[in-house]
């Protein structure tokens, strides 16, 4: 078994618990033990960002040193399925190392509250670590590619590829795609698998958001994808709900499911639609059906 | 007997005495063991200094010189002459370095004044104990080798062969003519590159003083400086090209085939070939891996038909060795790689083409006999070229490859002229340097081509409405009009750019040349000698020094040949003096120094069970004195007793 810290963040507790749910019905198999750190807060992401950053790395630092103080300096890495929580924890811990000025303000806010942190911990994104640490044989191993015939579409959003692309390659990402080899299924190779999705424009300017989406779903219709995959439970989440109004924005109606990457791994291993959560989707039935498993909701 | 040592400290106006007490140097030095002599003055290495050194050789009879001055780099040879004119022999002058390691680096006076005392104390220590050491010449061979056979390494051969001097010109491909055999037209001028490269081609294939290798490699550097020896891999061709006459019938009947590379991968070529109609020499080689001979065991369709037997199936790799006085490293490049920028889609989108692709295209004898089309045969209405793909680009090539900008703007007339389509040019910098150059800038924007000041983002084919259906779209921001544009076109071409040769290292290291970061071969300096090489015998030209056009790599070409001849024209060079010697008393044949000597300088002696030191090859490094376990290998000029004597000086003089 490997051991991480595990940080969740929020939305794989409310929004895309279906998310979690899968990789946590997963990770035995694949030898991961996950350690949640305890008591974690919000990761300070973007919103928080953009209003004060020193609130939104102070956030992120709390969360680190509770990890750092868990880990008692045998586990160090700490890994997050969010994409958005992994690019916070990622820039807290670039500030406190690099910018002097704002690591001070983050440190006498930490004190304030009675925590320390020395900077020890390493963040990581699941996917990543799902390549680089688990191995795409082992999970070949597991699942036994039992997904062929299956076109799969691999939509990274943007998180995890910029500006950090930790363990990948920004330009040519390749971890979806080894993924999605070793569950048997065929790689639909389409322009925007790095595009932003729009993401929390979808709330606050519809007619851009929107627009950014359908562009993707458009260009992964084209490639002929049966689904599509993505590490980031916001693009997950935005795509599903923009594909109710495809209409407006391409013309006509999109019907792609949108699986996140644990609930491919876990359909290719075998486990149930509840232990992955499939049903909670927005399009369930229309997912369920590709896979060849609606009796079994 | 006490030696008479003549101490000389130079002030070297205010960079010595500035900061050391010269005075005080010299006088100190006065007592000195064995010092008869001691003086300061002004400039040691002016016509007065050197005067004032040969006067005390006669009058009082010095038989060793100190001069406390500069690095021995800067004027050790000055002196040695000095004392040479003087009667004495050179190597009994010592230099003492009390600039650069000394008075530049100390800020205290008094503590540069004290390291100086010592340093010269250790000087004088080491005089003591100088031996005369005579110079050997050896004559100077009076062939050149260039290797590699584009137009820079035609250049050098035909230079050094038009004088008189024998070439041996190696070349890897079967044919020389570099990437200048690839280009259709050549700019600013537009003339055809094949015109103007064939008829040199020719001359070189015909040359009396020079022996083509085509389809060869060097394989080892041996010698020294002036008499090198080379060994050449003469790699099968199975093609006796001593009784072949390039009737070209085995190629005709072979049924074998594989991918053309001259067209790169465009359209199939038998496998035994000629690279292009042009060659030189216009004669084939069998190429293993296609031949059915040789994979089925079946067929020897070339050999029923060649009515001279020049098919040897059974011809095996060899060895060649040769003897060199000089070489002219002409290695060329590679073309970046366009398919490594992934967010331009070559290689994956249709249509998006390389620049050499390009090249082939629209040459009339290209694999579309020079019709510009698209992949499913129709003409382009719209063409885009990217600058800088790979250069100027922190994740691929730092370096600016110099020469895109100009043959990006001849494919846009290319493009014009041939099927009228529009192109856009998509620049950062548009850099026309050369004679001519601006001007045809000048004369693409009257033909109407466009340029975009921005560097592409990504070229997808992600069509979004009607106009953009079936289209590539490339992504730009227009920095000149300030948006993001979205430019659907029927094709791309990468001005992809100049990198190193993947092998550049393991060349650089044969010839004993350095890389730069790039892993292009660095000159013996950038402004005054950018055709030399440390290596006194090695000379450098063409791409293989760094991206450039024609005219730069022919003038460098020439450059270079000046620099070989003028080493082959002096006749003699002399020999490192300071080899070290094998005391047999000693020597007891445990082979240590064998493997460890740079230069393979050292042989076993199997009669007498002793190492052997080769003075010609040595050069002096002492890598075997420090390895010898026995402490039989001494190197001359640097004894063990001069360099303990230097030592105790220093010691003595700083109280320890």
């Amino acid at each position: 078994m490997k051991k991480y810290l595990y940080y969740p963040g929020c939305s794989q507790k409310a929004t895309s618990r279906a998310y979690e749910e899968a990789l946590l019905a997963i990770a035995a198999d694949l030898g991961l033990e996950l350690q949640e750190v305890e008591d974690w807060n919000c990761c300070g992401t973007t919103p928080v960002m953009a209003v004060n950053k020193v609130l939104a790395l102070s956030l992120a630092a709390r969360n680190l040193a509770l990890a750092e103080a868990q880990g008692q300096g045998e586990l160090t890495e700490l890994v997050t399925p969010c994409p958005s929580c992994w690019l916070a924890l990622h820039k807290a811990q670039h500030a406190l190392a690099d910018d002097e000025e704002i690591a001070g303000k983050v440190r006498a806010s930490l004190e304030a509250g009675g925590y320390s942190y020395k900077g020890t911990i390493r963040p990581r994104h699941l996917l990543e670590v799902l390549v680089n640490e688990v191995g795409v044989e082992a999970i070949q191993q597991k699942a036994g590619k039992p997904l062929q015939g299956l076109k799969v579409a691999p939509y990274y959003g943007c998180q995890v590829l910029r500006p950090y692309a930790q363990g990948d390659d920004a330009e040519h990402p390749q971890n979806l795609e080894k993924i999605i080899r070793a569950t048997g299924a065929e790689v639909a190779e389409f322009p925007l698998q790095s595009a932003c999705c729009g993401g929390t424009l979808v709330a606050t300017r519809p007619e851009v958001g929107y627009q950014m989406s359908a562009d993707i779903l458009r260009a992964i219709e084209r490639s002929g994808a049966n689904l599509v995959v993505t590490p980031c439970n916001l693009c997950q989440a935005t795509l599903e709900i923009v594909q109710r109004k495809t209409p407006k924005f391409l013309g006509h109606k999109t019907k792609l499911p949108i699986l996140a990457v644990t609930q491919l791994i876990g359909l290719a291993m075998g486990k149930s639609v509840k232990e992955l959560g499939l049903q909670r989707s927005l399009n369930a039935k229309r997912c369920l059906r590709t896979m060849g498993r609606e009796t079994a909701a | 007997m006490t030696p008479k040592i003549g101490v000389y400290v130079c002030h070297c106006g205010t960079n010595i005495a500035g900061k050391v007490d010269v005075k005080a140097t010299a006088e100190t030095a006065k007592k000195l063991p064995g010092v008869v002599v001691s003086r300061d003055y002004m400039f040691m290495c002016s016509e007065p200094g050197q005067e004032l050194i040969q006067k005390d050789i006669r009058e009082h009879n010095l038989d060793r010189v100190v001069v406390c001055a500069c690095s021995p780099l800067m004027h050790e040879k000055t002196f040695r002459r000095a004392c040479s004119r003087a009667g004495l022999n050179q190597y009994l002058m010592q230099m003492v370095n009390i600039r650069e390691q000394c008075s530049w680096v100390t800020e205290d006076k008094v503590q540069a004044t004290d390291k100086a005392q010592a340093l010269v104390a250790g000087g004088v220590g080491k005089a003591c104990f100088l031996r005369p050491i005579n110079e050997r010449e050896v004559s100077v061979s009076q062939n050149v080798l260039v290797v590699g056979g584009g137009i820079a390494g035609i250049q050098a051969a035909l230079q050094c062969a038009d004088a008189g001097f024998h070439v041996y010109l190696v070349e890897r491909k079967q044919s020389i003519g570099g990437h200048m055999a690839m280009f259709d037209k050549t700019f600013p001028t537009l003339d055809c590159a094949a015109c103007i490269l064939t008829p040199k081609m020719v001359t070189v294939g015909q040359h009396p003083n020079i022996t083509l290798m085509i389809n060869s490699e060097v394989a080892e550097v041996g010698g020294y400086v002036g008499n090198l020896k080379v060994k050449v891999r003469r790699k099968a061709s199975y093609v006796d090209h001593s009784k072949c006459n390039g009737c070209g019938i085995c190629m005709e009947k072979c049924p074998g085939k594989a991918t053309n590379e001259f067209e790169q991968g465009h359209g199939n070529r038998k496998a035994i070939y000629t690279m292009f109609p042009q060659a030189v020499p216009n004669k084939p080689i069998i190429d293993k891996a296609a031949c059915r001979y040789f994979t089925t065991g079946k067929c020897g369709v070339c050999e029923k038909f060649c009515k001279n037997n020049a098919i040897d199936f059974k011809q095996e790799e060899r060895l060649e060795e040769i003897e060199v006085g000089a070489v002219v490293l002409a290695t060329g490049h590679q073309v970046y790689d366009g398919a490594k920028v992934t967010r331009y889609g070559l290689g994956k989108l249709p249509n998006v083409i390389s620049a050499l692709e390009f090249e082939r295209m629209v040459n009339a004898g290209g694999f579309t006999k020079g019709e510009i089309k698209l992949a499913d045969g129709s003409h382009p209405k719209a063409v885009g070229i990217i600058h800088c793909t790979g250069s100027r680009d922190s994740n691929h090539m730092v370096h600016c490859s110099s020469v895109c900008c100009m043959y990006s703007m001849k494919f846009a007339h290319l493009i014009r002229e041939h099927s009228g389509a529009e192109v856009y040019n998509f620049y950062i910098d548009l850099r026309c340097v050369g004679k001519g150059y601006e001007e045809f800038y000048n004369r693409m924007l009257e033909e109407g081509v466009h340029f975009i000041r921005g560097k592409v983002a990504e070229v997808s084919n992600d069509a979004r409405d009607p106009s953009e259906e079936g289209k590539l779209i490339a992504r730009v921001e227009d920095t000149l009009a300030g948006v993001v544009r979205r430019i659907p076109l029927d094709m791309v071409i990468l001005a992809n750019g100049i990198s190193a040769q993947p092998d550049a290292d393991d060349v650089g290291r044969l010839f004993g040349v350095s890389r730069n970061a790039g892993g292009f071969f660095i000159e013996q300096h950038p402004k005054l000698n950018p055709f030399g090489t440390p290596n006194g015998s090695v000379f450098i030209a063409g791409t293989c020094a760094g991206p450039k056009d024609i005219p730069n790599a022919v003038s460098q070409g020439a450059a270079a040949a000046a620099g070989a001849m003028t080493v082959l024209r002096q006749g003699k060079v002399l020999l490192e003096s300071t080899a070290a010697r094998v005391n047999t008393d000693l020597c007891s044949g445990c082979r240590t120094c064998l493997d460890i000597c740079p230069y393979r300088a050292i042989s076993f002696d199997e009669e007498l069970k002793q190492a052997r030191v080769d003075e010609t090859m040595c050069r002096g490094c002492g890598t075997c004195v420090a390895a010898c376990p026995s402490g039989a290998i001494e190197g001359r000029h640097f004894t063990d007793e001069q360099i303990a004597s230097e030592i105790e000086g220093l010691m003595r003089t700083l109280g320890a």
